[in-house]
């Protein structure tokens, strides 16, 4: 290796306004993708002793991978290459790159056109850097004596190692090791490429956070990996994400970063809003207004999203593929078609912007019923909306339950038949099952029972189930979220929904698993530990402050349980 | 199962079954039905000279009573000497804990909502069988007493039907249509709550003496408007069988000279009916042995089952051991209905598939259970193998022998193959561990001389080879014969 160049690459660009303290490589301009961590050591601790784990622990989870042969030969592999520090990966991690770690995707320079890896590593301790790497380097044939020189290189086959003092370069061919010691030599230059892993990774830093990931992309080069359509091929997808997705056609970068803060892993995906975007795509973008919505006590989750509906559903083929526009009005079920004919026209103009959908489950479901959750559908209608148009939201569900007849007759019985009844602040139409038989009811209809409560103060809500409405208006309010789009999934409601029908799912399963009962019951039972170790979930998307983003957060419990207890 | 009332001649017709088998090459060597109706029922007995007794024929009986042998069992059998310690085992007692097992994941199918995951649970009784007089037995039931679900609009009515089949069919016929006559999904289906005093509904009436004891010709127009007043009076409420008095015509009535006052009398008389047992040992016949039944030995059967209390059990026993049940014309006499074809395969692979899947195959192939298209039940024999449903039977073929993961797993389908899925045994040796699993016995020459050449073509690669011997073993004709 070029002395000198090493020498440059270590006093590479630092990305700019990123917190660690550590200097990091320039990266070069070819690069496509970049992952920064200035801390390795404290992200697996984050990882494999925080909340976490703990909670994959209590739920058996951990017991259940490891009985598999392939955690066998994953742990034999790890005790290979860790072997050097006594097998313990944290201190291999600590020895390497205490300092921080870059890793480079590089475009290759073969004939097949594959990526190739560059990475640089600071360690705290040279010596400690020599044990952990000497097995490696001895495994792949290489003189692993070479690493007692404060600097050196080594080519192990293919791929190209080199150090110098407490500084390690490593890549996969010899052209990349050497394009990032070039990127250290033409730092000054400041290519395109490298403002905009400043800019993105700076964006995406998360102050405080030393043990943070963060990573960059070449959006254009990841989009000629899978090129996106043009538009949403979805109607639905449109709806929700539409923003993104415009943001995502044109974007010229895209940054993610990690971080764990005591209970909670947060995944965050940040791409530069386009020019123009608020005048181009305006319904994705109301005036932010925070909002009280109910919350029962034992959702499964909810989901609160802020749209001008209107706006966006007449202009909906500047927003979605024409397919998609027309299967909204074309599709070959009738109830489709009814939704799709007066829908923009009838009453869309009138709502405010905001759509929340909550999923629930009526407490009293008997566990063999296998019952669904109950779900929620919440607008409201402006002040000074016309009277007639709430009527014309009535008149809709009231076609919808004929429709549902139709499809669902049973000789000469009706299968739903619609009900009044008065509530206090406003009416229930309620479409329930005729009851004829006296106190059983068919267990097959399940408990699709559909209702609309339209409330004297424009609250419109759309329940599957009986008693849904009922426990909304009951049910405490929390604010929601001003802007874009927000869903949280409780975790342990969801883990307790399948606990209570664990019977239901281990018959259905059995049917899967072609009549075998216990190799059902298994099936579930990892499901249901699963379930029980999963996190509560949130993901949040908004277009804001000249950025589009969308930011997955997962909280375990555990933690807070764990500190609570004497 | 094939409408009753049509019965070819005697002599003639069971000449031609033979003749047909034999020139299909598949009887082989079996001994042809015996013209006297009492050695045709006599216990077939390889010692006494009857026939054979090989893993063909073990299969046979298998085929028969629960859908197919599982891997290795028909050659299992085949060393027992004869039919005897096989046919004990089928018509062993029900396991209680199984019977409560099935009875659980049953209602657990109801709460799913659709016919179709009821149907997969049944299907999963029926590929992991081992009793003749358990779910194979049922299906025969469930088309004697057609009752379907898109009328009846309620699974757990069906599920209920299907329990009083299962709990039932093996024993007492007058039981069984005692059972039947007050099960709510019948009643609903045959428009038993239509039927009140001063205005009576002849459905329910007219097909218990139609479909269900005597058969047509054997009751007069007259008898059928006597026998509707006597069911007066029953009705469905809340999902449960009712005598509603009030509804009830108490005024005597006369069916076939007998004066009955209500249902259970008129069950008792046509229970009694000479034509009763003829009618029903014939259909029974007509299922479990060969398409054309012998009529002398219909009736002296008919008089025997009469002595045993009509129990459905020792009938069947009496048909699968008898050396007319082993017969020439007996043996692949019988077009595999979508069940017999689907679950029969899959059991000679010992596959545990997914039922939701196989489900959905035996449908399109136009097995619908729970939903059979009239009160007669489905239309069976040659009329299962048509355009649209040979092709479905097709693509099943390529599924499995592609073996599609849903159906079988490629360690099952090796394992129960055997040599026929072994790429290094000698073709000779695959051929015939091949043909010993499907169709489960000899083909005409020329049909194995076509799969030799498929299995020994250079051109293919030998795992297409495999995959194509093996879907054109399933597609041959004999495997589409029962």
């Amino acid at each position: 290796m070029n002395a000198l160049l090493l020498a440059l690459l270590l006093q590479g660009i630092p990305l700019e306004e990123a917190p660690a303290a550590a200097a990091a490589p320039a990266v070069p301009d070819s690069a496509v993708a970049a992952v920064v961590c200035d801390d390795p050591a404290a992200l697996w601790d984050a990882l494999t002793a925080g909340p976490a784990a703990l909670r994959l622990r209590e739920a058996g989870l951990d017991a259940l991978l490891l009985e598999r042969p392939q955690a066998a030969q994953a742990r034999m592999a790890l005790a290979a290459v860790t072997s050097g520090v006594g097998g313990d990966p944290r201190a291999w991690l600590e020895a390497v790159a205490g300092d921080g770690v870059t890793l480079v995707l590089l475009p290759g320079t073969g004939d097949d056109g594959d990526t190739a890896l560059a990475l640089w590593a600071r360690s705290r301790d040279a010596a400690w850097r020599r044990a952990a790497l000497a097995p490696i380097v001895a495994f792949l044939g290489g003189d692993a004596s070479a690493l007692a020189e404060p600097r050196g290189e080594l080519a192990l086959g293919e791929a190209h190692l080199a150090w110098d003092g407490d500084v390690l370069v490593a890549a996969s061919d010899a052209g990349s090791l050497d394009a990032l010691l070039a990127a250290g030599g033409r730092a000054g230059a400041a290519p395109d490429a490298v403002s905009d892993a400043r800019r993105a990774t700076a964006l995406a830093a998360v102050p405080g956070h030393p043990e943070a990931v963060r990573a960059w992309a070449d959006a254009a080069w990841l989009r000629r990996q899978d090129p996106p359509p043009p538009l949403p091929d979805d109607l639905g997808g449109s709806l929700l994400f539409g923003d993104l997705h415009a943001a995502w056609v044109d974007a010229p970068w895209v940054a993610a970063v990690l971080t764990t803060d005591g209970a909670a892993l947060e995944a965050r995906l940040v791409l530069p809003e386009p020019d123009g975007f608020a005048e181009t795509h305006a319904p994705y973008l109301p005036e932010p207004v925070a909002a009280l919505w109910p919350r029962p006590a034992d959702a499964l989750g909810r989901l609160v999203l802020r749209r001008d509906f209107a706006r966006w559903y007449t202009a909906r083929d500047a927003y979605a593929m024409p397919e998609a526009v027309a299967s909204s009005v074309e599709g070959e079920g009738q109830l489709r078609l009814l939704l799709g004919r007066d829908f923009g026209a009838d009453f869309l103009p009138w709502l405010e912007p905001w759509l929340v959908v909550a999923a629930d489950l009526r407490p009293d479901a008997p566990p063999l019923e296998g019952e669904l959750p109950a779900f929620a559908l919440g607008v409201r209608f402006r002040e000074g909306t016309p009277e007639g148009v709430p009527q014309s939201l009535v008149n809709a569900f009231m076609a919808a339950i004929t429709f549902v007849n139709f499809e669902n007759r049973s000789g000469d019985e009706v299968f739903l038949q619609l009900d009044l009844d008065p509530m206090e602040g406003g009416m229930v139409y309620r479409a329930v099952h005729p009851n004829v038989g006296g106190d059983e009811r068919a267990p097959f209809r399940n408990n699709f029972e559909p209702e609309l409560y339209l409330g004297a103060d424009g609250t419109v809500w759309l329940t599957s189930s009986p008693g849904t409405v009922a426990r909304l208006l009951a049910a405490a309010t929390d604010p929601a979220p001003g802007d874009g789009l927000a869903l949280e999934l409780d975790a342990s409601s969801v883990a307790a929904l399948l606990e209570r029908n664990r019977d239901a799912f281990v018959a259905i399963r059995t049917l899967r698993e072609g009549g075998d009962v216990e190799r059902a019951a298994r099936f579930v039972d990892r499901a249901l530990a699963l379930a029980a170790a999963a996190p509560d979930a949130s993901l949040r998307s908004r277009v804001a402050d000249g950025r589009a983003e969308l930011v997955l957060t997962l909280t375990s419990a555990v933690g807070a349980e764990e500190e609570e207890r004497p | 199962m094939n409408r009753p009332g049509l019965r070819p001649g005697p002599g003639r017709s069971r000449g031609r079954t033979a003749r047909r088998a034999a020139a299909a090459g598949v009887a082989g060597d079996l001994a042809p039905m015996p013209a006297d109706p009492r050695e045709a029922l006599a216990p077939y007995d390889p010692a006494r000279g009857h026939g054979p007794w090989d893993a063909r024929l073990a299969a046979h009986l298998l085929r028969r009573a629960v859908g197919g042998p599982r891997p290795g069992e028909a050659a299992a059998a085949a060393a027992e000497g004869g039919p005897a310690p096989l046919l004990e085992r089928l018509f062993r007692p029900a396991d209680p804990d199984r019977t409560a097992l099935d009875r659980r994941l049953g209602e657990a199918a109801v709460a799913g909502g659709e016919r179709a995951r009821l149907a997969a649970w049944w299907l999963g009784k029926l590929l992991h069988e081992d009793r003749a007089v358990g779910a194979r037995l049922t299906l025969f039931w469930h088309d004697h007493f057609a009752t379907s679900v898109g009328k009846v609009g309620d699974l757990e009515l069906m599920r209920r039907q299907h329990e009083t089949l299962v709990a039932r069919g093996g024993g007492p016929f007058g039981d069984l249509l005692a059972a039947m006559a007050r099960d709510p999904a019948l009643s609903w289906f045959l428009d038993a709550q239509e039927n009140r005093r001063g205005r009576p509904n002849e459905n329910l009436a007219r097909e218990i003496m139609e479909l269900f004891t005597l058969g047509v010709g054997h009751y007069t127009e007259v008898d059928v408007r006597e026998a509707a007043r006597a069911l007066t009076g029953r009705t469905v409420r809340a999902r449960r069988y009712r005598f509603e008095p009030l509804h009830h015509d108490p005024e005597p009535k006369r069916v076939l000279g007998v004066v009955v006052h209500d249902g259970d009398d008129l069950i008792r008389v046509l229970v009694a009916r000479p034509e009763c047992p003829r009618f029903l040992v014939r259909k029974l016949w007509r299922a479990y042995v060969s398409p054309e039944p012998h009529d002398e030995a219909v009736e002296l059967l008919a008089e025997e089952w009469r002595e045993h209390d009509l129990r459905t059990d020792w009938l069947l026993r009496r048909l699968l051991g008898s050396r007319a049940g082993f017969s020439a014309e007996a043996y692949r006499s019988l077009v595999a209905s979508p069940v017999d074809f689907v679950v029969g395969t899959l059991r000679a692979l010992g596959a545990r598939p997914d039922l939701t899947v196989v489900e959905r195959r035996v449908a399109a192939m136009g097995q619908r259970l729970f939903d059979p298209p009239g009160v007669q039940g489905w239309e069976e024999g040659t009329a299962w193998i048509h355009a649209a449903a040979w092709l479905e039977r097709t693509r099943f073929a390529a599924e499995v022998a592609g073996r599609r993961p849903a159906l079988v797993r490629d360690a099952r389908w090796r394992a129960a193959l055997g040599a026929a899925a072994d790429a290094s045994a000698p073709a000779p040796a695959r051929l015939a561990a091949l043909l010993a699993a499907f169709p489960a016995g000899p083909v005409p020459a020329a049909r194995e001389e076509a799969l030799r050449r498929v299995l020994a073509d250079p051109s293919l690669a030998p795992g297409e080879r495999d995959r194509l011997v093996l879907q054109a073993a399933l597609c041959l004709p004999e495997t589409h014969l029962v």
